[in-house]
């Protein structure tokens, strides 16, 4: 009758959305630190 | 009762010396338009997921949203998914472009990625319109709350909202804005964490709460809500997100391309604990009270009667801030539209920069005139007027902007097409009463996002393409 798995279903689903996302943009930052410095080196 | 407390008045008092402080700081750094509408470039991802967020977070978080959780329960939450997933479509697909691009507004990108000047002054109109709706539910929330908390007369405290906040947006532009969106967070998300606790405690905790509100109404603690109405709402928010204009605006102000992604990340986490806390509340709500005449109560009940004289007053100063901050950036966006792209475009091509920012400001003012006097008609509730005017601007925005920056072969006559067909699509669907997912299972705002997609490819296709120097800037890789 009380809270059930959608409750907590939803913090944690929250949870693992942000690792996630910050994973890409840390990533993504990676990504274009090493085409700047493709660029320059060039 | 908070309303009678000398406490909200000293917070009061406070944070509006906050304001104008930095107000005045933001006045004396805004000499071009680049500092009064971009800040400069100089937003860091902390400030700038704060902005993100604060812009977002409207009255109808604090108001309708938290009354939704009040009536319908834990699945309204899983809606927030469907914001966060336009929040990563814009990540992905649009701010890193915009950001590279380096504008001062949306229309900007539109007059550029199409070379049209047509399709610019069409994009900067349309914006004006809807925002202008927006607005009018902003100073209705704050006419509303007044008269509920205050007793105070729904004119006095929209006229006061209007001066305060055309001022300091007014004053000190984009730059002042991001710091006080920053403060306001702050006090959003420190209200909500300090309300949790009181209201929890009040409702003899997690457990019984859900034990409880569970044996008076199931649904809450289950499913009110279908999967399928879940997605259709979730889609409806992603939408009207992934190409909101006041938040595109604001990748402007960013220092890098990594610092927007950076932010939006920030900004997500911000509106995981606002979300978190919000639904909590909205349950603990219907725990103490379980028989509110109207859900919309719940939060103005929960500052006045269930907290402390001082959490009481922070949270009203919350709800505030959250009107504030999105009054804001609104007057932003509508100021800037009318300036930069119909002003200096049409009227006066030759204006020096410090005649620009002037005309911005004084833009700012009167366009926030007419909403104020709107509000008094009362068009409609305040979550509906929120709702329905996002589902307006995806309909027309959102294929020009996330289509439009990653399909070359898009056109002026494409964007121009699709952004009249869009609005024109989800004006006919709304109007029709056909509007509703239980009657159809089909929103306004996916026949004008898919009208618009339409009108974009044919437009475009049967029109020669956009010159390559247009396209250089958002297609280099």
């Amino acid at each position: 009758m009380g809270f059930g798995w959608n409750l907590y279903g939803f913090f944690l689903a929250a949870l693992i959305w942000l690792g996630l996302y910050f994973y890409w943009a840390w990533r993504a930052a990676g990504r274009d630190r090493a085409r700047e410095r493709d660029r320059h080196g060039r | 009762m908070v309303a009678d407390s000398a406490t909200l008045l000293w917070i009061s008092v406070a944070y509006l010396a906050l304001v104008l402080g930095v107000s005045i700081w933001g006045f004396r750094k805004s000499k071009t338009e680049e500092d009064f509408l971009a800040a400069g470039r100089t937003i860091g991802p902390w400030v700038g997921g704060a902005v993100l967020a604060a812009t977002q977070i409207s009255a109808g978080t604090f108001v309708g949203t938290l009354g939704r959780y009040y009536l319908t329960g834990v699945s309204w939450g899983y809606g927030w998914f469907g914001v966060w997933a336009g929040w990563v479509v814009s990540a992905v697909f649009v701010a890193p472009k915009l950001r590279k691009f380096g504008a001062l507004t949306v229309a900007d990108y539109v007059g550029t990625r199409f070379a049209s000047e047509h399709a610019r002054t069409l994009a900067a109109a349309l914006i004006i319109v809807c925002y202008s709706i927006l607005l009018t539910a902003q100073f209705q929330a704050i006419g509303e709350i007044a008269a509920a908390v205050f007793g105070v007369p729904p004119r006095a405290a929209m006229a006061l909202l209007l001066a305060t906040t055309g001022f300091y947006t007014a004053l000190g532009g984009v730059r002042s804005s991001s710091y006080i969106e920053f403060v306001q967070t702050l006090v959003m998300i420190l209200a909500l964490v300090c309300a949790v606790p009181v209201v929890l405690s009040h409702s003899g905790g997690l457990t019984a709460l859900g034990e409880y509100v569970g044996s008076i109404e199931p649904r809450v603690t289950g499913w009110w809500f279908t999967w399928k109405e879940i997605l259709a709402t979730g889609l409806a928010f992603g939408l009207g997100i992934a190409a909101a204009p006041y938040e595109m605006t604001r990748y402007y102000s960013m220092r890098d391309v990594a610092t927007v992604r950076y932010a939006i990340g920030v900004s997500m986490l911000l509106q995981v604990c606002i979300a978190a806390c919000v639904l909590t509340l909205g349950i603990g709500m219907r725990g103490i009270y379980p028989y509110l005449p109207s859900p919309d109560q719940a939060s103005s009940i929960l500052a006045s009667t269930v907290m402390s004289p001082l959490l009481g007053s922070l949270f009203l100063i919350a709800m505030l801030s959250a009107i504030m901050s999105t009054v804001n950036s609104i007057l932003l966006v509508t100021g800037g539209a009318f300036a930069h792209d119909l002003y200096k475009r049409l009227v006066n091509p030759g204006a020096s920069q410090a005649r620009l920012v002037w005309v911005t400001r004084i833009s700012i003012v009167v366009l926030g005139i007419a909403p104020f006097w709107a509000a008094g008609l009362k068009l409609g509730d305040v979550q509906a007027i929120v709702v329905e005017q996002a589902k307006f601007i995806a309909s027309f925005f959102f294929v020009p902007v996330v289509v439009g920056l990653n399909w070359r072969r898009g056109t002026k006559e494409g964007a121009i097409w699709s952004m009249v067909v869009g609005f024109l699509g989800c004006l006919a669907w709304t109007f029709t009463g056909q509007h509703t997912v239980q009657q159809h299972g089909i929103d306004s705002v996916e026949v004008g996002v898919v009208l618009s997609a339409l009108a974009f490819v044919v437009a475009s296709r049967l029109s020669p393409p956009t010159p390559d120097r247009n396209l250089r800037i958002f297609f280099e890789e």
